[in-house]
């Protein structure tokens, strides 16, 4: 405890608060320490790693095919979008090319939890706003989403669907119906959620100005994903360096220049328009794609080339890159991911001195952080 | 006008109020599982198996404990066939990996048991084939026969023993 | 339909006949009536408290169930219409736990301190014909004095709990219930310019003869409204145990049974908010055929739904907004509604 003069001139007492790990808003274990003044903050300190795993050293200390289904548990919003960059990262180890149907199915399955993780985005910050019923709304709706996952690999999140030269398996006619129920609920639920959030007052005034981050201190921070879109910088790797068959379809990127919580919160509602668009136009390929093979010719054991190699993809919380280095072996020698919300969170220290603490949790949900994915 | 929105959104939630309730009757009726779903019981044809282990080294997480010893006629068979499911995934890789697709996962879902001990599921003492059986894993019928694929394949072998170490347990 | 109206007057005037005749038999001064009158209406006025309580607990978790698209609980009893009961006996099988460097007597304290300013200020409201266990000449002061402690044994609680977040909600708890004082009682001052009385039985016989109060004075209704829900420290303005910003707020190092005191306290407290908006606007226990305290029943039940459907619908309000909306919004809103009263009254 120590005694400073505050802006004001006043003598009052800072005090720290611990603010997590264990803390309804702070999405898992997320540790703040804040310093306090009154009811503002006047500096965080962010601490990580209560829910460190060790996947990097997991992964590496099994064959190629066992690593895959711990990839599902970083981001465990969106299983099969983590699969994605270890898997990318792998056949450029191999050299496998991959039939044009798995990577349809990826880029489907990818969209799908791309949707469903947006919809818990925005839930859990209305949640964090204090309008608890906002978080039942887009989860029933994520529900959906799911159950198409479900339908066509078995699981409903962690998934580990993406295989090294495909994919685990074809759509079916499960998958169809759960899919035709996906299409049929979401414009509704859009529709009612703008309703519900859009126009509200209170919403606003918790989320306008708040948190603002300029575009230069977005691309400073390495902010990825929705959060730098909110802040006026126009880079989706879908479309600025497409992986699978991103460039066969035309990417719409909503961009907003605001940068604020509200901005945020607005830019994810509209990129699950554009999602959406986008699943429907990947069904329609995928129906015209011929039936054929949905696994390339890969050995049965892998022991890739020596050598390194890195990919990396949109995810729903930002760009999720993966190293893999092989020294020809049945496991890698060394992978490692470069973690969108890991990296995303840094920024929480420039932007949240001066905010109150209701603007703390604000703030923490506007970014759509999941823990699993910070520590690893 | 000021309270325009909130009137908005009261209007959202009281016609959701009166909206159907979406809540699946868990207990009173079984939720729909589809096909493929994985995240139950264990189920093992055991007359088709041939005790080759592929399913043990496609696992992470070291779930299944197998011995085998070999009869008079030189042929492998299983002593001990236990999946530990305190420490499964659930991935599905060990039904993927089966050769002659005898190894299966079921749509029973209701897997809580109330001891520790009564986790690991034996699958020689109860090979749960009467259970409803899950289609993961199952290969897709193909457009012409293909010639089947020896039981252990050379390559497996070769990897078996620098096979890395599983997760500690 | 006149017995049934005057159902609860006559039992009590049984009870009273009944004492009399056991004093008399007893030899004991008569005189002796009122104060043991004063003990059974004390008694009913607890279980008053706690029927309410129970029942309000559980339809507001049934109707965020309904607004949330799922049914609630419903396990137990008849569709789960029992489960505050069990979680009521729950809470008391939970072990009391006291932070080490507590203010220990206080932590007690408070949480028993939270039951006394709903019981005293229900003792006021008539709940029906006669049915006002004390019916005193300056009601409405009354019921606003002793309201306005609630915001104590939260104060307390918040101090004596040792915690930071504990700390803030208290303090916030105190920052909430004086602001909103101010507009709450401005809006009934304007009900009691028009009515002429500060009792609130007669408030409720002048709703009678003429209008319902809240066509006369729409605003100073919306206004109590607003700050009854402030006062109640109830969504979107439950600053003081907000859940996602102070964990649990000043609740945050009360379990067991002391938690529940204060759970309890906080839907008593709706209930008499809810209470004296239907007895100043809604016309109290006036109404056609049915008796009534079922009228004053079903009026409140509706403004209590309506406490329980904004609390799951608005998102919270941050603590500095709160006090500027009242400061600079409720409070001229209510001043000059009460000029304007005072204005027409005067031309009429």
């Amino acid at each position: 405890m120590n005694t400073e003069t505050n802006k004001q001139g006043r003598y009052s007492e800072v005090y720290q608060l611990n603010f997590g790990p264990q803390h309804p808003s702070t999405h898992g274990v997320l540790h703040m320490l804040v310093e306090m003044d009154g009811e503002t903050c006047i500096g965080v300190d962010t601490k990580i790693g209560y829910l460190h795993r060790g996947m990097e050293k997991l992964l590496e200390s099994r064959t190629y095919l066992q690593g895959l289904p711990y990839t599902d548990r970083l981001d465990y919003l969106a299983g099969v979008n983590n699969n994605l960059p270890y898997v990318l990262a792998v056949e450029k180890l191999l050299g496998v090319e991959v039939p044009a149907r798995a990577s349809l199915l990826r880029m489907l399955t990818c969209e799908i939890m791309r949707l469903a993780s947006y919809m818990v985005g925005v839930g859990i910050y209305i949640m964090d706003l204090g309008a608890v019923s906002g978080v039942f709304y887009p989860f029933q709706e994520r529900e959906y989403a799911l159950d198409c996952m479900s339908a066509l690999c078995g699981a409903r999140m962690t998934q580990s669907y993406i295989r090294y030269g495909g994919v685990q398996a074809d759509i079916n006619e499960e998958f169809d119906v759960a899919y035709q129920k996906l299409v049929a609920e979401t414009p509704r639920f859009i529709e009612m959620y703008h309703k519900l959030v859009d126009e509200n007052e209170i919403f606003l005034r918790r989320t306008k100005g708040i948190g603002v981050i300029s575009a230069e201190d977005a691309m400073d921070y390495a902010l990825t994903g929705p959060n730098l879109r909110a802040s006026g910088v126009d880079y989706d790797l879908r479309r600025d360096a497409p992986y699978c068959l991103y460039d066969r379809f035309k990417i719409e990127v909503p961009v907003l220049t605001a940068g604020d919580c509200y901005a945020r919160y607005v830019q994810r509602m509209l990129e699950v328009e554009k999602i959406f668009q986008l699943i429907k136009e990947i069904y329609a390929a995928l129906k015209e794609e011929p039936a054929g093979e949905i696994m390339a010719k890969i050995p049965k054991v892998l022991k890739p080339a020596a050598g390194e190699a890195y990919a990396q993809t949109e995810n729903p919380k930002g760009i999720m890159g993966c190293l893999v280095a092989s020294e020809g072996k049945l496991n890698p020698l060394r992978v490692h991911f470069r973690r969108p919300s890991f990296d995303n969170i840094a920024i929480f220290e420039k932007i949240m001195p001066g905010h109150k603490v209701a603007d703390l949790v604000s703030i923490i949900a506007s970014f759509d952080i999941v823990l699993g994915e910070i520590d690893g | 006008m000021f309270g325009k929105g909130i009137l908005k959104g009261l209007g959202v939630t009281v016609k959701e109020a009166v909206s159907p309730r979406l809540t699946e009757k868990y207990p009173e009726e079984k939720p729909h599982l589809p096909t493929r779903w994985r995240g139950g019981m264990f189920a093992l044809d055991q007359e088709a198996c041939i005790s080759c282990g592929l399913c043990a080294m496609a696992c992470p997480n070291k779930v299944i404990r197998q011995k085998f010893e070999k009869d008079e006629n030189n042929k492998k068979y299983c002593t001990e066939f236990v999946m530990e499911r305190q420490y499964c995934l659930y991935c599905g890789l060990c039904v993927e990996a089966c050769p002659k697709s005898c190894l299966h996962l079921t749509l029973e879902f209701e897997t809580a048991v109330y001891n520790s001990a009564d986790v690991p599921q034996d699958l020689l003492a109860n090979n749960n084939m009467d259970k409803q059986l899950s289609t993961y894993g199952a290969k897709p019928p193909l457009p012409k026969p293909v010639p089947p694929r020896p039981a252990v394949s050379p390559a497996a072998e070769v990897a078996a023993p620098d096979l890395p170490k599983g997760g500690e347990k | 339909m006149e017995f049934i109206n005057n159902i609860f007057v006559n039992i009590a005037g049984l009870v009273r006949w009944v004492f009399n005749w056991l004093l008399g038999w007893l030899g004991l001064p008569l005189g002796l009536t009122d104060v043991l009158m004063t003990a059974v209406y004390w008694v009913a006025i607890v279980v008053v408290c706690v029927l309410c309580a129970l029942f309000y607990v559980i339809w507001e978790r049934k109707l965020a169930g309904y607004i949330q698209r799922r049914p609630g609980p419903n396990r137990l009893g008849p569709n789960g219409w029992l489960q505050t009961i069990g979680d009521a006996i729950k809470l008391v099988m939970k072990e009391d736990i006291v932070p080490d460097k507590a203010d220990k007597p206080v932590h007690l304290l408070a949480a028993l301190l939270a039951f006394v300013p709903p019981m005293l200020a229900l003792a006021a409201i008539p709940f029906g014909e006669g049915m006002a266990a004390l019916d005193l000449k300056l009601g409405v002061v009354y019921v606003l004095a002793v309201t306005t402690l609630a915001s104590l044994p939260v104060l307390l609680a918040g101090y004596a709990s040792n915690n930071k977040y504990s700390l803030i909600g208290g303090m916030r708890v105190v920052n909430q219930a004086i602001s909103y004082e101010v507009p709450q009682a401005f809006a009934l001052l304007s009900v009691i310019m028009v009515a002429g009385t500060f009792n609130l039985t007669e408030i409720v016989h002048f709703q009678q003869q003429h209008l319902w109060l809240v066509f006369v004075q729409p605003l100073a209704f919306v206004v109590y409204i607003i700050s009854a829900v402030a006062e109640c420290n109830r969504a979107p303005f439950d600053l003081p145990e907000g859940e996602s910003e102070l964990t649990a707020g000043v609740f945050t190092e009360y379990s067991g049974m002391r938690y529940a005191l204060f759970y309890l306290a906080e839907y008593c407290n709706m209930f008499v908010a809810a209470g004296l908006a239907t007895t100043l606007f809604l016309g109290g226990f006036s109404g056609p055929f049915l008796p009534g305290w079922l009228w004053f029943i079903l009026k409140t039940f509706v403004i209590m739904s309506v406490f329980i459907w904004v609390r799951w619908t608005l998102p919270r309000i941050r603590a500095d907004y709160v006090l500027s909306f009242c400061w600079k919004i409720l409070v001229p809103l209510t001043l000059l509604n009460m000029l304007v009263t005072g204005v027409v009254l005067y031309l009429i």
